[in-house]
Formats: structure tokens, sequence, C-alpha cells
């Protein structure tokens, strides 16, 4: 915890010198971020050049976008908002896919266990290295913010922009989908 | 660090530094100023000489639309192509407070000393103009101020 706000305070730290204007915060911007947006932007490309593109696209829109940001606290929800919305349209010009896919339709899961989530931890660690390319887009995608980025729920939510409980279904479903891939990994 | 890792950050430096260190965001500042006061100036003309020809009065009309043109695209370049932040929007903000100060005094000495029957208007749009420069200035030194502060806070929070 005492961990989580030291970076939280240096994540912050960094966003006021970069809107300040300090030309070497953009740099260290670049360093601190740029492998958890290849990370969660990945699973929308269909390679390598892709997704580099798609990185870069985001980019853009940041730095374009961040004289703008009024609060530098909410810095990392608003970069994967802009991650997520960009990576849509994307997936929309690319596929002409309807806006969502099968994703409403278990908003109806029960909500996660904080417990189970915790002793599930180290395992979905373990397999999402493995197996991440093989859960399906939207889980995938959730998966990395909750457990890779440990971006809250609530935080999620709104990067997604969709309900809470929409979240947790996701998580559920992906943690379902993971555990069924690490046992096959395992047979 | 892996060589993904390394070919992303390198890609998203060299786009910040592409953003923050062309001089094209300067020379956008520039011509938002310049455009600004030829805007001004041509508008006081065609306020004032109101006995010039049919086809001059039509030629700066022309060149009115002309400047106003150039202010808005050099105003939405600025904001939304090659935004300037903090300390670069107080740079611009000082230089154009500094600018449209010369240009208000230059008509306002014009008018004081009875040359030019224009002066007036000039002086009038002068004094606009460093209104506005001077509201944006000090809503930006607020700004910067305000992160100023956050960042001492958290830097002495280590």
């Amino acid at each position: 915890m005492a961990d989580d706000d030291e970076i939280n305070r240096a994540d912050t730290l960094l966003t006021i010198r970069c809107l300040l204007g300090e030309a070497d915060a953009f740099e260290a911007l670049a360093r601190r971020w740029a492998a958890p947006l290849f990370r969660y932007l990945r699973g929308w490309a269909r390679d390598t050049d892709e997704a580099d593109e798609l990185v870069q696209d985001v980019w853009l829109r940041v730095l374009r976008g961040l004289p703008a940001l009024r609060d530098p606290y909410r810095f990392r929800q608003w970069l994967f908002g802009i991650a997520h919305r960009t990576a849509m349209d994307h997936l929309r010009k690319r596929q002409r896919l309807p806006q969502t896919r099968e994703m409403e339709e278990a908003d109806h899961i029960a909500m996660i266990d904080e417990r189970d989530a915790s002793a599930d931890r180290e395992m979905i660690l373990r397999a999402l290295e493995q197996a991440l390319d093989q859960v399906p887009l939207t889980e995938r995608q959730t998966l990395t913010l909750f457990y890779l980025e440990e971006i809250p729920i609530a935080e999620i939510a709104q990067i997604q922009s969709v309900p809470v409980g929409t979240v947790k279904s996701r998580l559920f479903r992906g943690r379902g989908q993971l555990r069924t891939l690490m046992e096959r990994l395992e047979r | 660090m892996n060589t993904t890792q390394a070919r992303v950050e390198t890609l998203l430096i060299r786009q910040g530094h592409d953003m923050l260190n062309r001089p094209e965001r300067w020379g956008y500042v520039a011509l938002l100023i310049a455009a600004l006061a030829m805007a001004a100036t041509l508008t006081a003309l065609l306020v004032t000489e109101t006995s010039l020809p049919t086809r001059t009065m039509a030629a700066f009309a022309t060149m009115l639309v002309m400047a106003l043109c150039w202010v808005a695209h050099a105003g939405w370049v600025l904001t939304h192509r090659r935004p300037l932040y903090g300390r670069h929007k107080l740079t611009a903000t000082r230089l154009a407070t500094g600018f449209s100060a010369l240009y208000t005094l230059g008509a306002g000495l014009l008018w004081s000393s009875g040359i030019g029957s224009g002066a007036a208007a000039a002086t009038l749009l002068g004094c606009l103009m460093l209104s506005g420069a001077t509201v944006l200035h000090i809503k930006t030194r607020r700004q910067v101020a305000i992160l100023e502060k956050q960042r001492r806070q958290l830097e002495s929070a280590y």
C-alpha cells in the first residue's frame, strides 16, 4: 500500500512537470507508460506493427490533450480512457464490428468475492503471461487493467465507460476462462 | 528491459520531442499576434476612414477576413494540434501582452498628437486586445501557480 502511494505520487509529480512544460519530464512520462500502454493495446492489434501504430496514436492524443487535463491526480484514468477509446475507434474502423459483442450478456453474474480475487491473483498473474492472448478481447483488457496495471474496479469502469457490475462480470468471466486455459496447459 | 519495451519507449519519446522541440509552435504564436495586430489595424481603418473609395474599402475588408482566418487557424493549431503547456503558455501570454501594449501605446501617441484620424479607434482596439491578453496572462499565471504549489507539496512529501 505504501509502495502504491509512492508510485501514485511519483506519477502525479511527473504529470505536473509535463503540464508545466518541462521537456525532460515528457521523456520520463514516455518511459513510465510505454510498457503498460503497449501491454494494454497489444491485444487490440493483429501484429506488433499495428500495436506500435495504436500506441503512437494514443500518445499523440495524450500530448495534444494534456494541457486540458485539469486534475493531474487522475492522469492514469485519463490515459487509459484515451487508450480505450482509441482502441475502440480502431477496432470499429478495422472490422466494422458492432460496439459490443456478447459483453453485456453476463452482467447479472454475481459480484466478485474479494477474498476469491486475492487468492486467485498469484495464479492469474502466472496464467496471464501465457494465456492472455487466448482470452476474448473484452475480458483480456479488463484483466490486464485489474491484475497487471492494478487499477481499481471503479476506475476501470470509468475508463471503459461501463457500470462497475459489468467490469466485475468481465473479471469473473475472464478468470474462469483463464482457469480453464491453465488447466489445459497443466494437462 | 526487453526490446519491445525499448522500441515503444523510443517511439513515444520521439513523438514528445517532435511535439515540444520543433520551432513551429512559436511560429504559430508569432502568426497569431501578427494576425491579431493586422485585424485590429484594418478594423480601425474600416471604422474611421469612411471616405475611402469603395474598392479600397472592399480590399481592406478582404484583408480583414484573411487576417481573421489566420487568427482562427493559429488559435486552432495552438489549442488542438501543437498545444502550449504551462510555462510555454505563460511566455506566449507575456508576448501577447507586451506586443498589444506596444501597439496601444503607439496608437495612443498618434491619437494624442492629433496625427491620423483612425488613431482613436486603433487605441480603443489596442485597449481591447491588451485587456484580453492581460486576462489570459493572469489566468495562465494562476494555473501555473497551482501546478507549482502541487509540485512543491508532492516533492516535500518525499
